[in-house]
């Protein structure tokens, strides 16, 4: 088996990504460079957007990878390594927050001088001070890096041994590890995207952004399956797999509806003009249809799209739907940061800016997820619950599938 | 009629023979659900979900409906400086009441379409059957299926493998 996974990789099935990646970044550093040339301060908040965009989709994976070994999950088994994949993007992701906290003194206004005389500031200042802001980026990383080391470096070394202790431990390794995930993920959007506009709190934000970050995972995770069973992967995935994707998508996009209706529900009940400015700077002008777009394409769309089980293991209905809760989830970051930056309008003249900065950053992490994908087998190999996973891929029991036809023995 | 089948394999194969034959009107008593047996019987998807979606409708119509008679034409009253007609507060009762009646949809269709409340069956009278909660699988060929035929599906039962063949009164 571990010989066939190997061979698999000699095949074309990349060829095209490999080629076009380097290009995507490419010209997406150009983009970029032409972008701060023109406009800097659009340049470095369009950076955010893509970064945060880059990393949530590397953190919902990591959700995804724990919560399989929590629930010692067998039909995902195959679904898990494309997925441990991601976490490879994690030191990349981690240079990638460099121009951030180079560009901190345009991009959040609480780093200035001026604002340091501010109550509200004063009152922050133990928590919103550059060092320590620096150490709490650097301490989120060593958990993501460490937690991604257990779940993906053990999973790997599996392949080679076939130890089932590895895959105990990995799960053992999951449970304090999502307690450590679930806070470094609330602080780290706090961090980076909340205190952007920092007179403005709500206790929510870390949950929205990680319902963002899982429904995200979902969808990316279902394009790349689809794409491998098309080719590498073809006969280890099944129906019943795409199904439960599909399910998780359209379970995560109800998620992040409940947890944003239920931030805007609070605020705008309560009044409170501290908390109801963010809204109404989101709800002024042409951000009121930016907003209705977010709710529209992460969750009225796919909720009516996914509803009928046939549709979630309906190939093109699937990739369809993921592609665009992946351009919701942009569209959800870009809505949390760039009316800070452009307060009145959108800025659409500089789309440009952005989009070449999403290319950046995805090119990059693309790069290091293909290289990590080619450099080991597709699937675990030797994964003690791997049978499991082939069984559910071929299992019967699909209502789909009774037809007259079957009948015949 | 009912016959008995030795194996949960014997008795997948009778109820695909059942079906080539034509029969619409049989089902299986089994101490435990087998699987393939839909297929076999050529079931098809369940109509449970279309109960689910009658009744989430109903509820939120009713949720809709409550919240806007009362609040914006019965007894208009400002709350909170917000208007008469406020979506975003009826949202928590909307959502409550889709869930509650998706549920009542979902148990009680489930319970139509399963024939219940069936307070009589031919086959409680026949002691054997009670072995179809412990480690015996049965066959009934309803004798009001079209192709009921006292000896011909006595035969077709016997070819299929079945034991014990019997007529119950009905």
């Amino acid at each position: 088996m571990n010989q066939e996974a190997h061979a698999a990789h000699g095949g074309a099935w990349s060829a095209r990504l490999d080629k076009l990646l380097p290009i995507l970044a490419g010209a997406g550093l150009l983009g970029s460079l032409a972008g701060a040339a023109v406009d800097l301060r659009h340049t470095l908040f369009a950076y955010l957007v893509a970064f945060l965009f880059g990393l949530t989709i590397v953190l919902g994976m990591l959700f995804f990878v724990m919560i399989q070994h929590l629930t010692d999950a067998g039909w995902s088994t195959v679904l898990r390594r494309p997925a441990e994949q991601f976490l490879a993007a994690l030191p990349v992701l981690a240079l990638l927050l460099l121009p951030v906290l180079l560009g901190m003194q345009t991009l959040y206004k609480w780093t200035n001088e001026s604002e340091h005389a501010n109550p509200l500031y004063l009152v922050k200042k133990p928590f919103l001070n550059v060092p320590f802001f620096i150490f709490r980026a650097a301490l989120y990383f060593l958990i993501w890096i460490l937690l991604a080391r257990i779940v993906r470096g053990k999973s790997l070394a599996q392949d080679a041994s076939g130890d089932p202790k590895l895959s105990l431990s990995m799960r053992r390794a999951s449970a304090p590890g999502m307690y450590l995930y679930a806070f470094s993920v609330s602080f780290a959007g706090i961090d980076w995207a909340m205190t952007l506009d920092y007179h403005w709190f709500s206790t929510m934000y870390g949950v929205y952004i990680f319902a963002g970050a899982a429904a995200a995972a979902m969808a990316t995770l279902s394009i790349v399956s689809v794409w491998l069973h098309g080719g590498p992967l073809k006969g280890k995935l099944g129906d019943a797999q795409f199904h439960d994707l599909g399910k998780l998508l359209f379970a995560f996009c109800c998620f992040w509806a409940y947890i944003a209706f239920s931030q805007f529900f609070l605020i705008w009940y309560a009044n409170v003009p501290e908390e109801t400015g963010w809204m109404l700077e989101r709800w002024n002008g042409d951000w009121k249809a930016i907003s209705t777009l977010l709710a529209l394409s992460m969750w009225v769309v796919p909720f009516v799209v996914l509803m009928p089980a046939a549709k979630k293991r309906h190939f093109p209905t699937l990739v369809g739907i993921s592609s665009l809760v992946l351009f919701a989830h942009y569209v959800d970051l870009y809505w949390l940061v760039m009316p800070v930056a452009h307060p009145e309008h959108v800025p659409f003249g500089l789309l440009w800016v952005d989009a070449a900065t999403l290319c950046l950053v995805a090119g990059a992490l693309g790069i290091a997820v293909l290289r990590a994908l080619k450099a080991h087998p597709l699937y675990p190999v030797n994964d003690p619950r791997l049978n499991e996973a082939l069984i559910a891929a071929h299992g019967h029991g699909h209502e789909e599938h009774a037809h007259p036809a079957a009948a015949g023995d | 009629m009912v016959a008995e089948f030795p194996r949960e394999h014997a008795l997948l194969h009778a109820a695909r023979g059942l079906r080539k034959a034509g029969y619409l009107r049989y089902d299986v008593q089994t101490p435990y659900p087998i699987h393939g047996m839909d297929e076999a019987m050529g079931l098809g998807r369940s109509k449970v979900s279309y109960c689910t979606l009658a009744g989430a409708l109903t509820g939120f119509s009713i949720a809709v409906g409550l919240q806007y008679y009362a609040q914006a034409i019965d007894y208009p009253l400002i709350t909170g400086g917000k208007p008469y007609a406020s979506w975003p507060a009826w949202m928590v009762i909307m959502f409550e009441l889709t869930v509650l009646f998706s549920a009542f949809g979902t148990v009680f269709g489930m319970i139509a379409l399963n024939g219940l409340p069936n307070w009589y069956h031919p086959t409680l009278k026949h002691a054997p059957m009670l072995g179809a909660t412990d480690n015996r699988f049965f066959m009934v060929v309803d004798a009001t299926d079209v192709l009921f035929h006292e000896e011909r599906t006595r035969a077709l039962l016997l070819e299929l493998g079945g034991r014990n063949v019997a007529l119950l009164e009905p």
